[in-house]
């Protein structure tokens, strides 16, 4: 049975600046199940991060959300309690939801740690934030609990030591081992990994990885790096200009992706095992998201876009029952349009080996 | 040999800390990039490839070592006619646009200042026309002449970029990753345009990156640099299909990649050295241009 710990439906949310109201997330819904791990993938400036923030309820002046809903589920001392995350007051988030149940991870290890304080000290608050009432004999053991928990070895040494000692990659882990802290069930990952070196980025994955299953973590992970994705993902959301325009498995977007964007990105990847003479690109550029968007918003940059693309917003076509794409394409009365052929080899060619190591 | 662009031979570039410690930033490095070719170099961060880079266009005096640009020495004191020679036929593009152009200057001004220094027998039509011409080469519109680098987004930027140091019809381009701050769809945009101005300017480009995938994408030849030594070079295909030095196979391996089931079952390799293990090591042929630094710690 799969235990739903976030849902959020028709979120929007608008930023007012001085050029005018940007829509940055207009409307998406997605759910996240226990111990799953959802990426949500696009070019900057499409709402990833804009559509996670209200999650930690992290308020900018100049941010309104419009509508939706984000109801959050999780355990208390009274059993199961869903809240809904946009209606609770900013103390209650911070109370008892922020740094106990959700905790996040963002990009740069460098600006989320205090570059004055030791990592013992850093780790110790947290822990101190979420269990006001341990003595100090266990928040010591805490502490390198932690820091043992995210794979460091000589936990006494670096426990001693100041951020800037440390390499990008040991930064990171202190900054997981600090979201750890609260012991969440729910971990927001804002580009962990975009940083750090590929070895480097290869082993935090793992990380995340091992320390999700053993806690049965649920995470969501943003990136516009489709291969962490392959990596890291049980569920793929694509969004676009605001908007979710893909949505399903790993397996359904990798193997079966439906909608034009998603191809382009999955095109503009180089394939190290096929060398191409050009890299296919999508062109043109974002839309200005402070101007009404009329139809489908990535139409202007869409080779495949059909004339209602430019009139009417697509709705979202079903698939199968976990796979749904936001493209007339699948509309039954659309020409027939068979996806890009470097993407259908590489496609091809992995199921091949697929099969050929199941075998 | 003859047809070497640029020759690095035994290149150090070394760095002061204090009063007794030294940083052996690059140690012994050498390599050639053939004219019109792309010598991709990679490594992780701090291994030292932005800093040949730096050395080679003498943004850094190099400790020891040579550079020859185009038969000229470059590495040791430079009299005028080769600075101006080097200044000219050798242009850098910077990683991050923002910081690397004037905030101050219109676009159209960043991209002619080449000109105005280099070329100041060139009529104001002449440059103009030039600037025009080379603004539509990169693929932005002449309306972006007037506009300020703060005006436009990351991939317009490095193409001003690109559009400064193109108009000055380098012999060598060297591009520190310089697209690594941009959007995967606005990488392969700005790869193929650079791709597309070599094929028809015949510039060569050393192209310093730590994604791998793009590097082998752009470059005919690599090198794989690892605390401050090239530890693997050769022909691109080579490497990719045989790499030998455990260093490279542990950054080939944790290359992501678009395919789920691969992924999942990646075994990464792990590999450790220390700077000293690779001091005084020579390169081992292995033919066809393969070297690998025989370092003792594999067979």
């Amino acid at each position: 049975m799969t235990e739903t710990v976030l849902e959020i439906k028709n979120l929007q949310v608008e930023y007012h600046t001085e050029h005018g109201d940007v829509q940055a997330v207009r409307g998406i819904n997605y759910k996240v199940n226990k111990g799953e791990t959802v990426a949500l993938v696009g070019e900057s400036g499409c709402g990833k991060s804009a559509s996670v923030k209200p999650i930690m309820g992290e308020k900018e002046a100049n941010q309104v959300i419009k509508s939706g809903e984000i109801n959050f589920t999780y355990q208390t001392e009274n059993g199961q309690k869903t809240v809904d995350l946009l209606k609770i007051s900013p103390k209650e988030v911070q109370s008892q939801i922020k740094g106990k149940e959700i905790a996040m991870v963002f990009q740069d290890p460098m600006t989320s740690l205090d570059p004055t304080m030791k990592i013992e000290k850093q780790i110790a608050e947290a822990v101190k934030a979420s269990s006001p009432q341990i003595n100090k004999e266990q928040l010591n053991k805490r502490v390198l609990e932690l820091i043992e928990t995210v794979g460091i070895q000589n936990a006494d040494v670096v426990k001693k030591q100041y951020p800037h000692q440390l390499s990008g990659g040991m930064r990171q882990r202190i900054v997981i081992a600090i979201a750890l802290s609260g012991n969440p069930s729910l971990l927001i990952c804002d580009e962990p990994t975009t940083g750090l070196d590929v070895t480097i980025q290869a082993k935090i994955l793992n990380l995340i990885k091992d320390i999700q299953k053993s806690r049965k973590l649920s995470v969501i992970f943003i990136t516009h790096n489709l291969g962490v994705v392959a990596n890291i993902a049980t569920n793929v959301n694509v969004m676009y200009a605001g908007k979710i325009v893909e949505t399903g498995t790993t397996e359904d977007i990798f193997f079966d992706p439906r909608h034009p964007y998603t191809w382009g990105l999955l095109e503009s990847v180089p394939d190290v095992n096929e060398a191409v003479k050009e890299l296919p690109t999508i062109a043109g550029t974002i839309p200005d998201l402070t101007q009404p968007v009329v139809g489908d918003a990535f139409a202007p940059r869409n080779k495949y876009a059909l004339n209602i693309d430019f009139k009417e917003q697509p709705p979202m076509f079903e698939v199968n029952d976990h796979h749904y794409a936001a493209t007339w394409l699948l509309d039954k009365r659309a020409p027939k349009v068979e996806i890009p052929t470097v993407l259908k080899r590489r496609i091809e060619k992995m199921k091949k080996e697929a099969e050929a190591d199941g075998e | 040999m003859a047809n070497n662009i640029l020759e690095v031979h035994h290149l150090k570039q070394y760095f002061p800390i204090g009063k007794k410690k030294v940083v052996k930033a690059v140690d012994d490095v050498s390599f050639n990039i053939a004219s019109g070719e792309t010598f991709g170099l990679v490594g992780e961060s701090g291994s030292g490839k932005t800093t040949i880079g730096r050395s080679i266009i003498r943004l850094y005096k190099p400790t020891y070592g040579e550079v020859i640009f185009e038969g000229e020495q470059i590495a040791g004191t430079l009299d005028k006619k080769r600075t101006s020679k080097l200044r000219k036929d050798m242009q850098m593009i910077f990683q991050d646009p923002m910081s690397s152009l004037n905030p101050r200057k219109k676009v159209g001004d960043i991209i002619k200042l080449g000109l105005d220094i280099h070329y100041p027998e060139l009529s104001k039509e002449e440059k103009q026309e030039r600037v025009l011409k080379m603004l539509k080469v990169v693929g932005l519109d002449s309306s972006f002449i007037n506009r300020y680098p703060q005006e436009l987004s990351g991939g317009q930027r490095q193409r001003v970029g690109i559009a400064r140091v193109v108009i000055m019809q380098p012999r060598l381009i060297i591009a520190d990753e310089a697209i690594s701050a941009l959007d995967v769809s606005v990488q392969a945009q700005v790869v193929n345009l650079l791709q597309h101005i070599q094929e028809e300017t015949g510039s060569a480009m050393l192209f310093i990156a730590h994604d791998l995938a793009m590097v082998k994408h752009i470059s005919s030849h690599i090198g794989v640099i690892h605390l401050g030594h090239i530890v693997e070079s050769g022909p691109t295909d080579e490497i990719f299909d045989h790499p030998k030095h455990p260093y490279t196979k542990s950054l080939l391996t944790a290359i992501p990649i678009t395919d789920p089931i691969a992924e999942q079952k990646k075994q990464l390799s792990d590999y450790h050295a220390h700077r000293h293990q690779y001091v005084n090591k020579t390169m081992v042929d292995l033919g066809n241009g393969h070297m690998v630094l025989d370092d003792g710690s594999w067979s």
